[in-house]
């Protein structure tokens, strides 16, 4: 049989050049995810950035036309539904049976997956369920829901994670129980875990590594920590200082010094030691800094990255 | 493939564990208590005395009361709730990123609510023999005790009923896969049985999967000939395949539109439901039968009084046309090839069974007549037919119209007559068995002109009468469809003999075009020359004619006159012989002849004949259970055997029931004095020409006839006559 290229590279997830559309509307276009095995992956967008979209590809709830998609170098068009013993998923909302326990919601999955009746247990101490276990899960918080969906998606003890907004719509103790039991799956069960959001915050507190997705199209990929950096990279230094027209044209030209406002004048950031370095010399000129501030981080460079778009459409 | 055989029993099991807590299970065993239980609760507190068939009944109702609208109801609640547990709140995402089969996920739903509707079914079974149980025990005297339960008949029906359950079951999964809520597949669910049925009353879409089960329930018992599922059921079979298809690619596709409309889907939808109607109207259209290799009628007949011999008769004038011994009740006619198709009767004891029978036409009958139950099973090339002529009047009745139309003008009345024919053809058209075989079209016609000839009597001789009366300055006249009315039967057609109806028909017509003519029977001979050109009919007409003529006739000399003007217009050898029978059989009734001889048992088994009578005058009474005015006759009958009876006369009741155990009931609670006797057949009744009961006779100590038609016991003139003829009394 003719075998296409599959990467050798070890990711848990990679698609290569996916798209989707909805009849004529595009709502994916070239995705190309590179997740590395081991890792927390956060994927970053807006909403309507075809987040869902592209998790319902990676779940293979909606099917891609070509076979673009591999997890663990696994073609998951040519190994569904097999595909899914190494993948746990939590997609969008908590999928659950409200009429029916937590402990029973687990063991029709692992009725389903033919999983002995010992994991649940093991699962309900993780996700932190076992005393509510017998009770119905239309009585449950949406925090102790998301949990338990994220329980449902690590029965089978998978190697790949997919949640899909875990933390949407918790509260922050919440927020902050899920954005822990994602550490520690990550950490104690050594999981890749794959997870959207749309807050960059959350993203940024839990992940390893970052794909941004913005109108279908894949702005950005890296690791946190690279992200950070050429983010700014991009960004400037802002130091206040009153009446600071009166300075301005002290500054040499090199160093790229441009007004702000009538107190802030900004310098294009290219590393901590620069700040300390202008601040030096400003202080030694006798210019009067009264404080020192960042401008475009990761924040800054998410919004400027998904505004500029908007401004063209 | 392999990865649903490997997981389907998981999501059979899963399945199964998503139905604790709901209220299914509950809703199950309840609907199937409901009916036995206020069937079980009627029969203690509201029925008493013996039943006939207790337990087979108990079952039927059971099952039928059941399955005409609870069963269907539970259906679509059932497929509904295990949909909808879906639906609620998305678990569908859940489902499909499970390492399973999409298919097994998808029919396991199917799989789960046929099981539970099968286990409705068998609750209900259980239920209703546990009610029959208790009944048998608590209440005896329902008589459950002498009866037993058919379990083959009672699991036919319970497994059909159940397989004419999945096509209904497959299209509400459908409904509730497309509609993905609750409200709107229950809502579609339950309009679309109520309507179904309203249009099925009507004969209209009754291919509709909503139809199947009561389309089953209604045939309880099964196909007559045994061949297993009926049309309605593989109906089912291929609505439910087709449907669970549609609703797979439904749920794969996510969506109506891409799954049945865009791209190749759709196309395939599109074939695929061309396909589907014309395996519809290939299963559910009615077949004509084919024709036979020879032309015979066999089967059997189990009656009370064993079946000697089965004869197939000409209706119009009881001619045999054929005979074969009954051994066992099992017989056999082999008939010629070249016997014209047409009306014929099958005379087998006391029962006559109408047919239409003709050249390479097979028939089979299967009889059973006692006095619990009256069964009736057509086969052959020609059981359509011959079950349509029993379930309808094979002569319609048009007195209707008579009644409600007599004052209408000539036009608005054939307008109604033209309506009421097409009402009766409609429903021929529209008939069909159990098997799904319809009337062929050569009886379709025949029918037709059977209904022709019977608007034709009103037209012609019933309505002038009215019009007269209504309407006396005014000339009838019909229009135009009057006019083909009467073209459409033809004085030439001579098959138009045996055509029930056509006789009487043509007597008549012919008799109220003659009646005011100065000499009736030779006005009647000239119309009937100058009307009819078919030789055959024309006799046969002159016979009927004459028949009638001579039944009227008191003295033998004007018989003898009758027999030979009849016998200027009729040379037929075998309708002369009719004739000269009948002028044998009335003038042996004449005083003074001998009184046909005849056998008659009593109710403690001894027999009697003519002869044990000599020496006295016997006065008898010809009666029968079922005969009111008999019953009204017979206390003055009695009244008079205890005032008059003695050595000289004899007063006797002569029982002509078919079923002797009813007249054994009634015999025990009449008079002694009156010897109370039963005769098996109608070869009494025939030998005495008896063809209306009561009838009282008087024979003399010699045996002879005295008098054969004695007035009735309530009138004096009865009594008067006994008087003058056994002690030579004057009337005064």
């Amino acid at each position: 049989m003719f075998r296409r290229h599959i990467p050798c590279m070890p990711y848990a997830i990679h698609t290569q050049d996916l798209s989707f559309a909805f009849g004529r509307r595009t709502v994916v276009s070239g995705l190309s995810l590179h997740v590395p095995e081991g890792s927390i992956y956060g994927f970053l967008g807006p909403n309507g950035a075809g987040k869902s979209t592209s998790i319902r590809l990676l779940t293979g709830m909606l099917l891609s036309d070509k076979d673009n998609i591999f997890i663990g170098g696994r073609s998951l068009r040519r190994h569904l539904p097999d595909i899914f013993r190494g993948m746990g998923t939590l997609i969008e909302s908590p999928s659950l049976y409200a009429h029916l326990t937590a402990r029973e919601n687990l063991r029709l999955i692992a009725t389903l997956r033919g999983l002995p009746a010992a994991r649940i247990d093991e699962v309900l101490a993780i996700v932190g369920l076992r005393s509510v276990q017998h009770r119905k899960v239309a009585h449950f918080s949406l925090g102790m829901k998301q949990r338990l969906g994220i329980g449902i998606a690590l029965l089978a003890d998978p190697a790949l994670l997919i949640l899909d907004e875990p933390a949407n719509g918790l509260d922050p103790s919440g927020i902050i129980e899920i954005r822990d039991l994602i550490r520690h799956l990550h950490q104690q069960e050594g999981k890749t875990i794959f997870v959207s959001s749309h807050l960059l915050a959350e993203v940024e507190k839990t992940c390893t590594h970052i794909g941004i997705i913005h109108k279908g199209t894949l702005r950005y990929e890296g690791t946190l920590e690279q992200l950070q950096l050429e983010a700014r990279q991009g960004g400037e230094v802002v130091f206040t200082i009153p009446a600071a027209a009166q300075h301005l044209t002290a500054f040499p030209d090199d160093w790229g010094a441009r007004l702000h406002s009538a107190d802030e004048v900004l310098f294009p950031y290219t590393g901590a030691d620069r700040i300390t370095e202008l601040n030096q010399r400003l202080v030694g000129a006798g210019v009067p800094v009264c404080g020192i501030r960042m401008q475009g981080g990761l924040e800054d460079w998410f919004m400027r990255l998904t505004q500029k778009d908007r401004e063209i459409v | 493939m392999s990865t649903f055989t490997q997981t389907h029993n998981a999501c059979f099991r899963a399945e199964l564990l998503k139905l604790r807590r709901t209220a299914l299970p509950w809703l199950c065993i309840g609907a199937a208590l409901f009916i036995p239980l206020i069937q079980t609760l009627a029969n203690i507190f509201l029925s008493d005395g013996h039943q006939e068939n207790a337990w087979p009944n108990f079952l039927q109702w059971s099952v039928k009361g059941f399955t005409g609208f609870f069963y269907q109801l539970f259906l679509i609640l059932l497929i509904g709730r295990i949909v909808y547990l879906e639906h609620r709140y998305d678990t569908w995402k859940l489902l499909e990123t499970q390492p399973v089969s999409r298919p097994a996920l998808f029919l396991v739903k199917f799989e789960v609510a046929a099981l539970v509707a099968a286990l409705c079914l068998l609750l209900l079974v259980g239920f209703s023999l546990l009610g029959g149980a208790l009944l048998q025990v608590a209440k005896p005297e329902l008589g459950f005790a002498k009866s037993g339960i058919e379990w083959g008949v009672l699991f036919g029906a319970v497994g059909r009923i159940w397989i004419a359950s999945l096509g209904l079951l497959a299209l509400q999964y459908y409904l509730a896969l497309l509609l993905r809520n609750f409200a709107a597949p229950m809502s579609i669910g339950l309009i679309g049985i109520i309507a179904a049925g309203i249009l099925n009353d009507f004969g209209l879409l009754t291919w509709l999967p909503y139809n199947a089960i009561a389309l089953s329930q209604a045939a309880y018992k099964g196909s007559p000939t045994g061949s297993g599922l009926l049309y309605h059921e593989w109906l089912s079979g291929l609505w439910c395949v087709f449907f669970l298809l549609m609703a797979y690619q439904l749920q794969r596709q996510r969506g109506f539109v891409p799954a049945h409309l865009r791209g190749r889907r759709g196309i395939v939808t599109g074939l695929s439901v061309v396909l589907l109607a014309a395996l519809v109207v290939q299963v559910s259209k009615p077949r004509v039968m084919g024709r036979s290799e020879n032309t015979v009628i066999a089967g059997r007949i189990k009656a009370e009084q064993p079946v000697q011999s089965v004869a197939l008769v000409r209706p119009a004038f009881s001619d045999t046309i054929a005979t074969a011994p009954a051994t066992g009740g099992r017989f056999r006619l082999l008939l010629p090839d070249t016997l014209p198709p047409g009306f014929y009767r099958l005379h087998a004891g006391a029962q006559k069974l109408d047919i239409y029978f003709g050249s390479k036409d097979s028939l089979s009958v299967d009889l059973q007549a006692s006095k619990d139950e009256f069964k009736l099973v057509f086969g052959g090339t020609r059981a359509a037919e011959s079950e349509f002529l029993q379930t309808t009047d094979s002569r319609p009745d048009f007195s209707r119209i008579r009644r409600f139309q007599a004052e209408a003008l000539p036009d608005a009345f054939m307008r109604e007559l033209q309506e009421l024919i097409a009402g009766q053809e409609k429903e021929a058209e529209r008939f069909h068995t159990t098997d799904n075989v319809r009337l062929a079209p050569d009886f379709l016609a025949s029918y037709r002109k059977l209904l022709e000839v019977g608007a034709l009597y009103e037209l012609e001789v019933e309505y002038p009468k009215s019009f007269m009366l209504y309407h006396p300055n005014k000339e009838l006249k019909f229009g135009p469809e009057a006019e083909r009315l009467r073209r459409s039967v033809s004085f030439a057609d001579a098959s138009l003999i045996d055509l029930p109806g056509f006789l009487d028909f043509a007597t008549r017509y012919i008799g109220a075009k003659t009646a005011r003519s100065a000499n009736r029977d030779s006005a009647f001979s000239a119309f009937a020359a100058q009307q009819v050109p078919s030789l055959p009919l024309r006799e046969a007409i002159h016979l009927r004619f004459a028949r009638e003529r001579l039944a009227r006739t008191n003295d033998t000399a004007s018989r003898q006159q009758v027999v030979q003007a009849a016998f200027a217009a009729i040379q037929n050898p075998v309708y002369q012989r009719h004739l000269q029978g009948d002028l044998v059989r009335l003038n042996s009734m004449l005083r003074g002849r001998p009184a046909p001889d005849f056998k008659a048992s009593a109710a403690s088994g001894t027999t009697f004949s003519l002869e044990n009578f000599r020496g006295r005058y016997v006065v008898i009474d010809v009666w029968a259970t079922w005969c009111g005015p008999c019953k009204r006759e017979s206390p003055a009958f009695e009244d008079l055997s205890e005032r008059y009876t003695d050595e000289r006369l004899l007063f006797a009741a002569i029982s002509i029931d078919e079923d002797k155990k009813a007249w054994q009931r009634e015999v025990m609670f009449k008079s002694e004095r009156v010897l109370q006797l039963h005769v098996e057949g109608d070869a009494f009744a025939q030998a005495y020409g008896i063809s209306s009961i009561p009838r009282f006779l008087l024979i003399g100590p010699d045996g002879r006839i005295v008098n054969a038609n004695l007035p009735p016991p309530s009138e004096p003139e009865f009594l008067a006559i006994l008087q003058r003829e056994v002690y030579n009394m004057g009337s005064n």
